[in-house]
Order: structure tokens, then C-alpha cells, then sequence
């Protein structure tokens, strides 16, 4: 039975002209979208699949949203793997006093978020009659570094050599390169955080808002798949300082430490200091029983 | 099995099908976007800027290669002379130098420095050396350690760990430690990750 609605001329205007402005209101706080992706954006390919080419419009059309953003030329570089070089990151737990120069290092190094804060190495405190990382502290705002009953471990991305974060991401937006880093690809990250949460070692971290670097602080020393900003909405993590490192020069982190606790290098090369350490150090590796083969160690002398 | 009663009307309708409502409900809509009530929720917090002094990359102690101690850069030999007692434990050290000498055993100037010429140091085995070669005083008791430090495990490296791409700069022992008090005194910590909210507040 079909019940007949039956509306006057003047109604369909009114209800029409009302839906019609109600509709425009709703959306009008669209004109103060930001960074709204253009065409290019939409057909930007995987990074692996980029020609030469691609590469090079990717990096200009980068730099020209990073020169509208920040009023400041900057340079990004894709420095590629050196053939013979698998990275390796030795941590000296006996020397590391906890001071934190190495988080913040890292942040001026990579143009991590300031506010809200980013931060790719967490530092525990773990007391020493206890050796759980479980109920360790990483809040700790003591007057002085070190505390003689506790010792400090920085916790950053372990570089597995079997990631669970690369197994589970959908778009293989996550990957290993041939010198053994694990490498985002900004752009095809869909921001599903799977990885984040496959990661043992919580060392992914997800862009909740938009990257907030002051200006006269941003790093233009880019890389593309490392510390360029990043676009709200994607996961980020220590990638040890791939456009430093891939030129032979030390990560951050490492120049920072007052201690000299973290040595970095070619594990493949016997002269190297890492491999050094290996030989001739008791090392450990972080949740070794979860056989994600992690590429940083920590050591005691 | 009962039709609409005739008394009600034909153009009755469930109020949330009039356009009106819809429209006053689109109205809302646009306007809480606009207003945007969540939007400071999460950047409440104020983060202060992090104090450049916690990035700093030069080492903590600045030494150059004379390695004076005295503030008008005058050599040890200006002042002091051959012929002083070399088994006088320097008690009035404090009073010139302001050192402190807290080096285990060696509680004596003349454990490391020479007492003849007094712009060189001495090693174990008997011999001199410049001061500029200060590391070797060093090695000359702790061979562990210095082993360590030429193969990079210990001590600070910048620069490049490729040499062959550029330059790497090493620490020298006394760039960190006080040769007269050698063990490493404390640093404050650069603040920790901020705690957005109190329920991030650890227990």
C-alpha cells in the first residue's frame, strides 16, 4: 500500500535551497584543508618502481612543497646501498649514563615532530637487581644521570634481519634494503600501523597529526626515504641515518653520546669497530627468543 | 490488517525526513567543524623547545695540544725547577692549579709527570713523551682499555667510520676523562618524552 506524499511547489524550493546551503556550511571548513594532494600525488608510484626519472620529479615536487611550507631551499638525496656494507649498531651498556642526547640528537637530525613530539629512541631505566625491561621507566626526570642502582638502554628500531613489521604491512610499503635497514616508503604508507603493532621493540611510531618543526630548526640535509617531513597519517622510524650513513658518515646519535656508549659500522668489514666488538665483546641482542635477528647489539665490556 | 486511519493525514511523515531537520542537522555539522572543539585537545600541552646545550657534539673537557693549566698559557717549566723534591706529594697543589688529584694510587705529580724536564710526562717503562702524546701515558698502565680504544670499541669517534670517504675525528682520554680525577662525574638529563596527558603519567 503505497502512501502518496504530496508537497507544494514553495516546499521542494525551500527544503531544496536549505539542503543546499546546510550542505555547503558542513563542507565549507574544507577551504583551510591543508597539503591537499594533487594529481601527482594520486598517481605517485612505489618508490621501488620509480624510474629515474620518477625519482627526480618526486624530489623536485617534494622540495617545492617543503620551500612553500618552510621559506627555505633544501637538499634530498637518495643515496642508494654500498655494495659490500651491511650496517651494524653495537650499544655499550656499561658506558651509557641515560642522558638523553641521543633522543634529542636524533630529532634535530631527522626532523622529528617537536609538537606533538616524536621521538625514535626511548631510553629505559632498569634496575639493576631486576634486569626486566618490563617495568622499566622512561619517564625518569632525575636531577643527575647515572642512578647507581639502575643502568639505561635506549630502545630504537633493531633493523631485524627478520622483521614482523615487513610481514604484516598490506602494501609493502615496508622493506629491507640490501645494507640490511628496514626503509618506509612515505607515500605508499596507508597508515593501517599493523607494523606498529608487530613491532616487539615499540620502535614504529605513528604520525597522528601533522609534522611540527620550527623552521630555523629544520634539518635541510633530506634524504628521501629518511628524515624528509613527514605527511600526517604515515608510520616513521629509525632508519640509521641512511643519508649520513650511506656517505660513510655516523648517525647522530652516535656523534652525540658524551659517553662514546654507541659504535656504528660495516659488520662485513673485519676491521671495522662493530665487528671488532663482535668478536672480542659480550654482546647481546634485545628479546633474542622472538628470532627477529636484530642488527643492533648491545654489549658489556 | 488494519489501513492508515482516514482521520490522519496523507503527508504525515517521520520528522527526521524533513528537510528542515536535515538542514539543521547539516548546520550543526558545519558548524562544529568550524568551531573545531577537538582540535586543541591533543596540542594542549606545550612542549618547550628542547636547550641546544643537550646536542652539543664537542667533547667535555677542551684541552689543547700544549695542555696548559694555567689561564696565561705560561709551560710548567716557567715556574717550576728542576731541583724540587720529587718525593714532595705537591700538598699545595689545590692553591695553583686546581686539581684535584683522585687517581687510585698515583698520588704523587711525578707518577706522570717527569721531575727533570718538566714540559714532558713520563711512561712505565722509564721514558718521556710530549705532552701532545698524552694518550700514551694513558695506555702505559691501562693496555686494556687502550686496545679497546684503537679499535674504536672505546672512546668518542666523529666524523666519518669510512675513512676512506672522509675524515674521522677520535677523542683523546683526556678529552673525557681528567687525567688528575679520571672518573666520569654526572650529566643532567635532557628532558624525557612529554606526557601529553596525566593518564600517560607512569605509576
Amino acid at each position: 500500500m503505497s502512501e502518496q506524499i504530496q508537497l507544494s511547489r514553495r516546499e521542494v524550493m525551500l527544503g531544496g535551497a536549505s539542503l543546499v546551503a546546510a550542505t555547503a556550511a558542513a563542507l565549507s571548513p574544507l577551504r583551510f584543508a591543508q597539503d591537499v594532494p594533487d594529481l601527482d600525488d594520486f598517481l605517485q608510484r612505489h618508490y621501488k618502481e620509480l624510474s629515474a626519472d620518477e625519482k627526480t620529479r618526486l624530489i623536485a615536487r617534494l622540495k617545492r612543497k617543503l620551500k612553500r611550507k618552510y621559506k627555505k631551499d633544501v637538499e634530498i638525496k637518495d643515496p642508494q646501498p654500498i655494495p659490500g656494507v651491511e650496517f651494524a649498531y653495537m650499544l655499550n651498556l656499561q658506558k651509557c649514563i641515560g642522558c638523553r642526547r641521543c633522543v634529542h640528537a636524533c630529532a634535530n637530525e631527522n626532523n622529528l615532530s617537536r609538537n606533538p613530539e616524536m621521538q625514535y629512541i626511548r631510553v629505559l631505566k632498569v634496575k639493576k637487581d631486576r634486569l626486566s625491561v618490563e617495568d622499566a621507566d622512561s619517564h625518569y626526570e632525575d636531577e643527575m644521570v647515572p642512578d647507581p642502582d639502575h643502568f639505561y638502554m635506549p630502545v630504537s628500531c633493531q633493523q631485524c634481519r627478520n622483521p614482523p613489521c615487513v610481514k604484516v604491512c598490506p602494501v609493502e610499503a615496508t622493506w629491507q634494503e640490501k645494507d640490511g635497514v628496514v626503509a618506509i616508503d612515505y607515500n605508499w604508507c596507508i597508515g593501517c600501523r599493523y607494523c606498529e603493532a608487530a613491532c616487539p621493540y615499540g620502535a614504529r611510531h605513528f604520525n597522528w597529526q601533522e609534522v611540527t618543526v620550527p623552521e630555523p630548526l629544520l634539518n635541510p640535509d633530506m634524504g628521501l626515504l629518511t628524515n624528509r617531513p613527514r605527511p600526517q597519517g604515515v608510520v616513521e622510524k629509525c632508519h640509521f641515518c641512511l643519508h649520513r650513513t650511506r656517505e660513510g658518515k655516523y648517525p647522530a646519535c652516535l656523534e652525540v653520546c658524551p659517553v662514546g656508549a654507541r659504535k656504528f659500522g660495516n659488520i662485513l668489514d673485519p676491521e671495522s669497530e662493530v665487528s671488532y666488538i663482535l668478536k672480542h665483546k659480550r654482546i647481546f641482542v634485545l628479546k633474542e627468543e622472538l628470532n627477529t635477528q636484530p642488527r643492533f647489539y648491545y654489549f658489556f665490556d | 490488517m488494519t489501513s492508515a486511519p482516514a482521520t490522519e493525514s496523507p503527508r504525515s511523515r517521520p520528522w527526521w525526513g524533513s528537510p528542515a531537520a536535515l538542514s539543521v542537522a547539516l548546520v550543526l555539522l558545519g558548524l562544529a567543524m568550524w568551531l573545531d572543539p577537538w582540535r586543541g585537545f591533543a596540542l594542549e600541552a606545550n612542549i618547550p623547545p628542547v636547550d641546544p646545550s643537550f646536542i652539543d657534539k664537542h667533547p667535555r673537557r677542551t684541552v689543547g695540544d700544549a695542555m696548559v693549566t694555567r689561564d696565561d698559557s705560561s709551560a710548567c717549566s716557567d715556574c717550576h725547577e728542576e731541583d724540587e723534591d720529587p718525593t714532595d706529594p705537591g700538598t699545595k697543589f689545590e692553591e695553583t692549579h686546581e686539581i684535584q688529584l683522585k687517581h687510585g694510587m698515583n698520588d704523587h705529580c711525578f707518577n706522570c709527570h717527569d721531575p727533570k724536564k718538566r714540559d714532558l710526562l713520563l711512561i712505565r717503562n722509564g721514558g718521556t713523551i710530549e705532552f701532545k702524546d698524552v694518550n700514551l701515558v694513558c695506555a702505559s698502565c691501562h693496555g686494556n682499555t687502550y686496545r679497546d680504544y684503537e679499535h674504536g670499541a672505546h672512546g668518542r669517534r666523529q666524523g666519518y667510520y669510512d675513512q676512506s670517504k672522509g675524515t674521522q675525528t677520535a677523542a683523546r682520554c683526556i678529552e673525557c676523562h681528567d687525567p688528575h680525577n679520571p672518573k666520569i662525574s654526572g650529566l643532567k638529563p635532557a628532558p624525557g618524552p612529554h606526557l601529553l596527558h596525566e593518564s600517560r603519567i607512569p605509576e
